[in-house]
């Protein structure tokens, strides 16, 4: 465990939306009760976790928008708030890097599966490098920034759950690519209507994708994805899953979002309802995985929270392979170590061709 | 040079009249009221008075109201100077001034004390008088960037192409003048759908001194 | 001989006077105006004048000082006359009173960073506004000879970010100038009968924070004060769907000027109690300093720049918590608090002014600091 002593957190601004926030320093207790992002409550579920196991102190506490107290009397006065505190989580969305002068800072980047805010996250890395340089650590990550052309990697540790969560109903709906409408194809799946859950005894091996906003967007994922779906097709043994992306609660429009993607791959796909590939709405649960695990291969992008599941869940699992962004010409020691660590098992590392390019410029 | 007059006094303890350089109508005028050699009250001449714009006035926008510094008995029956604070000059003295009531009512509400604003004028006809200021404006910056700055005025936004060239023909064929331009920009409904407050002749913001 | 010095035989400085090319000034030209002016009134550096390299004349700059608007400077600019403007010199020293629009121009350089909330916040920025002001920063910092920062709170902000540039990060604060003329105007008013009143300087819009305002008005300090709220300024977007929330009570509490001269805003500061600034964050505030000048106290938030431009003239609360705006509202409204606050204020404002604006600039051309 990285941190020494009592820890605070913050969180984006836009996650405050909905929390009726008594001040600017609160108990964490206000944003577990309040409406906020699914990835949010999972992230700030682990840290409380970490409290209540370690008991570093009797109750995690939130600053709201610690970017405000820059110097002087106004950080003086938040020091006093949070008194005898050495540690500060700081968790990202992508869009801002917060760092409190004075306390060891540690940053938990959770919401990277929206293109957009990866795409923020990777301007704001690229304009401001020297922020990310400062973490004393990062958690479930791996992010690494060049400063004056030397790497610089805050330690990434782990921080993932331990039991199984109850599974959420899911629906399964067979598949099908009109590449001239995706309205047509997402109205006849939903025609089709949805299978509880399919009958996996028949399959050998079965692929499971979990499809992130940003994974759809991602056109060389995509090909890997559409060449996956291409061959199941063939492969009547074979059962492939894609999680649809979370990014709205509109079924319809995570369809258009998914199927988008992989037709964005401009690989032919045979068009017609498929009986062995499969969108589900949500993640299938750390049971049903588990269960499937021996016949299971993951393939999971980057943008993927990995510490949705247990690490039981990966370590029984037949293969995983682990899609990255290509921003430096080899995968770093420090992350095949976390994902190691977090799997269970050494992970296949595929690596993107090139690096999204932002504000016009090479990697 | 200078023409004023001192109208009168009122109950509040104000002195009301109105004065102008007539060899620079567009300076704001500073004045003073001096009684006994003594200094009683000092200020600009620079409120709107429609009969002075009708009188061809210091473009009407030379009429003041300073506060007394001193009882209003002290002033009724002494001999009382108006001068320009600058140079000294005496403009206008009279003896024996009326005392009237006043008539201004103290601003209870934000709304009131907004529209109170001497700085800003109530509608493009007190600007009427302008038309020479104006002219000068053109003389020394050309029509195009008189049509600019009347574009920045009344709208606040920079004159379109299509708005420049229609303005500035209009001007060179005489059809239409300046002050005309100024009122016709403010008859149109991007105009009228804004909330805008277009400084007097005597404010420095006003862009055509 | 350098092209440091003319035949004035005074450093040279040439400004970028971009900002001054706005029709109306409000923020960073009136920042550029001050500092233009402190400069002129500094008297010892020659000044050049310039926009996108190339000179402008100086009695056009003068004649845009004097009226306040930069409609005849575009104009002129923009009428072609801006072809026969010569280039600027590449051995100028060259400062930009916001930020640069191309880097390495002339050997050296320094621009002003007057507020980081693009990347310390940029959730209350749309995303082309983040990248505007983003996308060149690291190149122009790194192309400055001194960078320029409106606060300590930018200052401290911005070496966070950039830890590599504090050697080179100065402070550049500006002042309050009231045209000499209001003081005389307002005497020649009758005063207002607007009962006692706090003016308030805030829209909706997250950052400004009067959503915090409008839900104190609940609490019972606000509510049974004497005390309105005037919010001073355009009324912005949302006011009326929160407006619809209050009370009619909580309304009667509230009132808005809408867009004001800025002679109004100098009578509205001038009869009110006290001022209240609930940003969040600012790079300056310089509606504080207003308050300031006319003897008004600030309650104020507890918030990057604000501390340092208020000091002991003010009362500070959590910027998040209406319980604690409401306890430091109801201290700040006991008469003999607001009497020993307001002596402080013109004191406090007093420290900033247009010496203290020039100093650093003067100090970076003459090569002392």
């Amino acid at each position: 465990m990285q941190t020494q002593g009592p820890t605070v957190i913050s969180v984006p601004a836009r996650e405050l939306a909905n929390v009726a926030v008594p001040g600017s320093v609160f108990e964490i207790g206000i944003l577990r009760g309040s409406t906020i992002s699914p990835e949010l409550r999972v992230a700030i579920e682990l840290i409380a976790a970490i409290d209540s196991n370690h008991s570093v102190s009797s109750s995690v506490r939130c600053i709201a928008r610690p970017e405000i107290f820059t110097h002087g009397a106004s950080l003086d006065w938040l020091m006093t708030q949070i008194e005898g505190v050495t540690d500060h989580i700081a968790l990202s969305d992508g869009t801002a890097l917060k760092l409190i002068p004075g306390l060891r800072n540690h940053l938990f980047t959770y919401g990277l599966q929206s293109h957009r805010r990866f795409i923020d996250f990777k301007k704001l890395t690229r304009r401001a490098p020297e922020l990310l340089g400062q973490f004393h650590s990062q958690i479930n990550s791996f992010h690494r920034v060049s400063i004056d052309g030397l790497a610089f990697e805050p330690a990434p540790w782990l921080l993932n759950r331990h039991e199984f969560s109850v599974s959420e109903p899911v629906w399964f709906h067979d598949l099908y690519l009109n590449p001239h409408s995706l309205e047509n194809s997402a109205e006849l799946m939903l025609g089709w209507g949805t299978l509880d859950t399919p009958s996996f005894e028949a399959f050998s091996k079965i692929r499971y994708v979990p499809l992130t906003d940003c994974a759809a967007r991602d056109e060389q994922f995509q090909h890997i994805v559409a060449e996956l779906i291409a061959t199941t097709y063939f492969e009547p043994g074979v059962c492939l899953l894609m999680r649809l992306p979370l990014a709205t609660s509109d079924l319809t429009e995570r369809m258009r979002l998914a199927l988008g993607g992989i037709r964005g791959a401009h690989r032919s796909i045979p068009q017609t309802r498929a009986n062995n590939v499969f969108f589900t709405s949500g993640d299938l649960g750390d049971d049903v995985l588990s269960e499937l695990a021996p016949r299971l291969s993951l393939l999971l992008h980057h943008s993927f929270d990995h510490w949705r599941h247990p690490k039981s869940v990966y370590e029984a699992s037949e293969e995983i392979a682990v899609f990255l962004d290509r921003q430096w010409t080899r995968v770093s020691d420090a992350a095949k170590k976390l994902l190691t660590e977090a799997f269970g098992q050494s992970p296949q590392f595929i690596l993107s061709a090139r690096s999204l390019d932002v504000d016009g410029f090479p990697e | 040079m200078f023409r004023g007059h001192i109208d009168s006094v009122t109950s509040l303890g104000f002195i009301e009249g109105w004065a102008v350089d007539q060899t620079q109508p567009t300076r704001m005028l500073e004045v003073a009221i001096r009684v006994d050699g003594e200094v009683v009250a000092r200020g600009f001449a620079l409120l709107f008075r429609e009969d002075l714009m009708n009188a061809g006035c210091g473009l009407g926008w030379c009429a003041f109201r300073l506060r007394l510094d001193v009882p209003v008995e002290r002033v009724r029956e002494a001999l009382v100077e108006l001068i320009d604070h600058e140079s000294g000059i005496v403009i206008f003295s009279r003896q024996e001034l009326p005392l009237i009531e006043d008539g201004e009512v103290p601003a209870s509400s934000i709304k009131i004390l907004v529209e109170g604003d001497p700085t800003i004028i109530k509608g493009l006809w007190q600007l009427r008088q302008c038309e020479h200021m104006l002219m000068d404006f053109i003389r020394r910056h050309g029509v195009e960037t008189f049509i600019d700055a009347a574009y920045a005025y009344v709208l606040g936004r920079a004159a379109d192409h299509a708005g420049r060239l229609q303005y500035t023909r209009c001007i060179r064929q005489a059809s239409l003048s300046p002050v005309g331009v100024l009122e016709v920009l403010g008859d149109i409904d991007e105009f009228r759908s804004k909330v805008r407050q277009l400084a007097s002749p005597k404010s420095p913001a006003f862009p055509f001194g | 001989m350098s092209d440091a010095t003319q035949n004035s035989g005074l450093p040279k400085l040439t400004i970028d006077i971009g900002p001054l090319f706005e029709d109306q000034w409000t923020g960073i030209p009136v920042f550029t105006r001050r500092l233009v002016q402190a400069l002129l009134r500094d008297g010892s550096l020659d000044l050049e004048f310039a926009f996108r390299m190339t000179k402008i004349p100086r009695e056009s700059v003068v004649g845009a000082l004097r009226c306040g608007s930069g409609v005849l400077l575009r104009s002129e600019f923009e009428r072609g006359a801006g072809k026969s403007y010569p280039l600027i010199d590449p051995y100028a020293t060259l400062l930009f009173p916001s930020v640069k629009e191309c880097f390495n121009a002339t050997r050296r350089e320094a621009s002003t960073v007057h507020d980081v909330s693009t990347l310390v916040m940029a959730e209350n920025h749309v995303p082309e506004n983040v990248d505007h002001h983003m996308r060149n920063l690291a190149r122009e910092l790194a192309s400055d000879d001194v960078v320029f920062c409106v606060s300590e709170a930018s200052r401290a902000a911005l070496t966070v970010a950039y830890p590599s540039i504090a050697q080179k990060a100065r402070l550049l604060m500006q002042y309050v100038d009231w045209p000499a003329e209001f003081e005389t105007l307002e005497r020649n008013l009758s005063p207002p009968v607007l009962g006692r009143y706090a003016a308030v300087v805030g829209t909706i819009e997250p950052r400004k924070n009067l959503a915090l305002l409008l839900r104190a008005l609940a609490l019972p300090e606000i509510r049974d004060s004497d005390i309105r709220f005037v919010v001073i300024g355009k009324t912005g977007w949302k006011v009326e769907q929160f407006m619809a929330g209050l009370t009619p009570q909580e309304r009667e509490h509230i009132v808005f000027s809408g867009f004001v001269t800025e002679f109004m805003k100098y009578r509205l500061l001038r009869h009110a109690e006290f001022l209240v600034y609930p940003s969040i964050y600012e790079g300056f505030g310089i509606p504080a300093l207003e308050a300031m000048s006319l003897g008004k106290p600030v309650l104020c938030a507890m918030t990057s720049s604000l501390p340092e431009v208020v000091g002991d003239a003010g009362i500070y609360f959590d910027p998040l918590s209406a319980s604690e705006f409401a306890a430091a509202f109801a201290e700040i409204s006991d008469a003999g608090r607001l009497a020993e606050l307001s002596s402080k204020a013109r004191v406090g404002s007093n420290a900033f002014g247009w010496a203290r604006m020039a100093k650093p600039v003067v100090d970076w051309v003459k090569g002392i600091a």
